[in-house]
């Protein structure tokens, strides 16, 4: 059964879960932490001589400033000092300390971190690390191109909140809080691994660089890696391809390029991201594949899924994928009706479980089961008193014995 | 530090603080609020978190900036406390401070894509489930309705997405009915007109259901 769902409700569902429970714990304590602040009541003609204030600044700044990008040279500061392009900041052993940028951007050294500002200018800030940590979070909406360089590695900001580490040779990794990053460089793939919320990528002993690697990239080469070195030794080279096909494979599945990610998951051995991606990659594996046109594998993923993560809110996903399959590809309404009942056990409530009832009522009558029919029709008015398919679930209980 | 405690055991993390334990711990709450105590942001955070989140997170479409505007809605509530009048409208009162917020987030956001011509569209949140489908049809969707203005954007999705009537929709933005719906009429005619326009858009997006408003 396919049936057009109203956009709103398609929308709730595909809201429904909200933030992690993770974000919400952090969220608790950052909101806690910033309430906790003494606040003094505003005011009033404070506050409509500040509102004037403001009124006048911005109509002056509207009137002379220039659409983007901003082309104010951009300043750095540390302990109070300006410090001017091609400046070098060590952080002391015992501490660690911040940078700050006249555009409101912040960079935190790790102790004894040490980062060189090789670049200040109106449309582009690069900074190198060459050992340590840094914890950088840059102002949106600037139209400045942010880079931190660290060794063979480049990672290019395309949003706001990131860290850096870099031990100065053989351990590499970033992790991003908001926003997204770009990380290029040596065996990374080409054109880079993008980087979202929450996500982190780590190197070990990755394959040595150039020796100018960290040196600004010449006039026209921007941040393009170089390709996969062909002196590596052959476990690493495959090591590297491998993990650059996964890589592939969730980049281009997140753009919605499902026929390239399938192809990339492939590369990557399918079997071999069946048992190693997290559960919602592999929900995402699965999809891709449905969407590319390959119903077996998406089973076998689905399934894989439901081995590995039983009891999960995806494998309960799962479970509803698995009926569509069953009923819209297979033409197996027995199967569909099996998986449905077996994702309504899992997930009893919520938009999804409504629609899953829906489908099942609609199997049970074609199949002539009344009484089952009614029973399920009696939970759908029970569970969703507000659902889309009230009038049909009770015209089946008034039409049942 | 004080929290409220959910009535007969009730999760505490549950939006409902129904009958008439949740009319006294709402008064109580109100009461914290009023007095401008330090405890109160953890019991308003409790009672509302919830809430708050759920509303926000749909307004905006799991959108990147959910936590600060999360946040900006706390420190609203915490502030306008004082002024708090009547203790039975707190769920009301905090649901109208949540959809202001949000909506001078988007004026905000409006006022920068007109100076930052090439300002990026609001990208989806972390926590936003990879599920390809869904995550398909928010991003079609979120496009469309992010050409909306701010007032008719919150009034469709108040709407469709959360199913409120107009007159419910009056109330929590603080308009009458009349505006209420000529807002909802708006941008209902608005999007089927973008949608219209675009073929894949058209294709992709389930039709709205013509509801009475």
């Amino acid at each position: 059964m396919t049936q057009r769902r109203n956009l709103g409700d398609a929308l709730a569902a595909a809201l429904e879960t909200g933030p992690s429970r993770r974000t919400l714990a952090a969220q608790r304590e950052q909101i806690l932490a910033a309430t906790s602040k003494p606040t003094r009541p505003a005011r009033p003609y404070l506050v409509a001589g500040a509102c004037a204030a403001v009124a006048m600044v911005a109509a002056v700044w509207v009137a002379r400033r220039p659409l983007a990008p901003a082309n104010a040279t951009l300043q750095g500061a540390w302990q109070g000092r300006s410090l001017p392009e091609r400046s070098t900041v060590v952080a002391p052993a015992e501490r660690g300390e911040t940078l700050s940028f006249s555009d409101g951007s912040r960079v935190e050294l790790g102790a004894r971190a040490e980062i060189a500002l090789s670049k200040l200018a109106p449309e582009q800030a690069r900074l190198e690390l060459a050992h340590g940590h840094v914890d950088a979070t840059i102002r949106k909406g600037t139209g400045r191109a942010w880079t931190v360089a660290a060794g063979p590695y480049s990672v290019r900001v395309v949003g706001t909140a990131f860290s850096v580490d870099w031990d100065g040779s053989r351990f590499f990794a970033v992790t991003v809080r908001e926003g997204k990053v770009l990380v290029t460089g040596n065996d990374l793939r080409q054109g880079g691994v993008l980087l979202g919320p929450g996500e982190r990528l780590e190197r070990k002993d990755p394959p040595s660089a150039p020796a100018n690697a960290v040196a600004p990239p010449r006039e026209g080469q921007g941040d393009a890696p170089p390709s996969a070195s062909a002196d590596l030794t052959s476990s690493r080279a495959e090591a590297a391809v491998a993990t650059t096909s996964k890589d592939d494979f969730l980049v281009e599945a997140a753009r919605g390029n499902y026929a390239t990610a399938i192809t990339a998951a492939r590369r990557a051995g399918f079997d071999r991201l069946e048992r190693e991606l997290s559960a919602k990659d592999l929900l995402l594996l699965a999809n891709t594949a449905r969407y590319a046109g390959s119903a077996s594998e998406a089973n076998g993923a689905l399934l894989k899924l439901r081995a590995r993560f039983p009891g999960s809110a995806s494998s309960a996903h799962a479970a509803l994928l698995l009926a569509s399959q069953a009923e819209d590809r297979d033409k197996n309404p027995a199967e569909a009706e099996r998986w449905l009942r077996t994702f309504l056990v899992e997930s009893p409530q919520g938009e999804l479980a409504a629609g899953a009832r829906a489908r099942l009522l609609a199997l049970l009558l074609r199949r002539g089961a009344q009484a089952e029919a009614a029973q399920v029709a009696r939970d759908y008015l029970r569970l969703h008193p507000q659902g889309q398919h009230v009038a049909q679930a009770r015209a089946v209980l008034q039409a049942s014995p | 530090m004080l929290r409220l405690e959910p009535p007969h055991g009730q999760p505490n993390s549950s939006s409902s603080a129904s009958g008439a334990d949740g009319a006294l711990a709402d008064a109580l709450l109100a009461e914290l609020l009023r007095s401008g105590s330090r405890e109160a942001a953890a019991a308003v955070y409790d009672r509302f978190s919830t809430l708050v989140n759920r509303w926000v997170w749909r307004l905006l479409g799991a959108d990147l900036d959910h936590d600060d505007i999360v946040q900006q809605v706390f420190v609203r509530i915490l502030r306008a406390g004082r002024r708090l009048r009547e203790a039975d409208k707190l769920a009301g009162w905090v649901h109208a401070i949540t959809v202001n917020t949000v909506h001078g987030e988007l004026r905000r956001r409006q006022v920068r894509r007109f100076f930052w011509r090439d300002s990026p569209p609001a990208a989806l949140h972390g926590d936003f489930v990879r599920e390809v489908e869904m995550r398909d049809l928010l991003v079609r969707a979120k496009s469309v309705i992010e050409k909306l203005p701010p007032a008719e954007r919150i009034a469709f999705v108040l709407h469709y997405v959360d199913r409120h009537s107009a007159s419910e929709i009056a109330g929590i933005c603080g308009y009458s009915l009349s505006t209420a719906k000529r807002r909802l009429a708006g941008a209902t005619r608005r999007f089927e007109a973008i949608v219209a326009a675009s073929p894949e858009l058209s294709r992709a997006l389930p039709r709205l259901a013509a509801e009475e408003s």
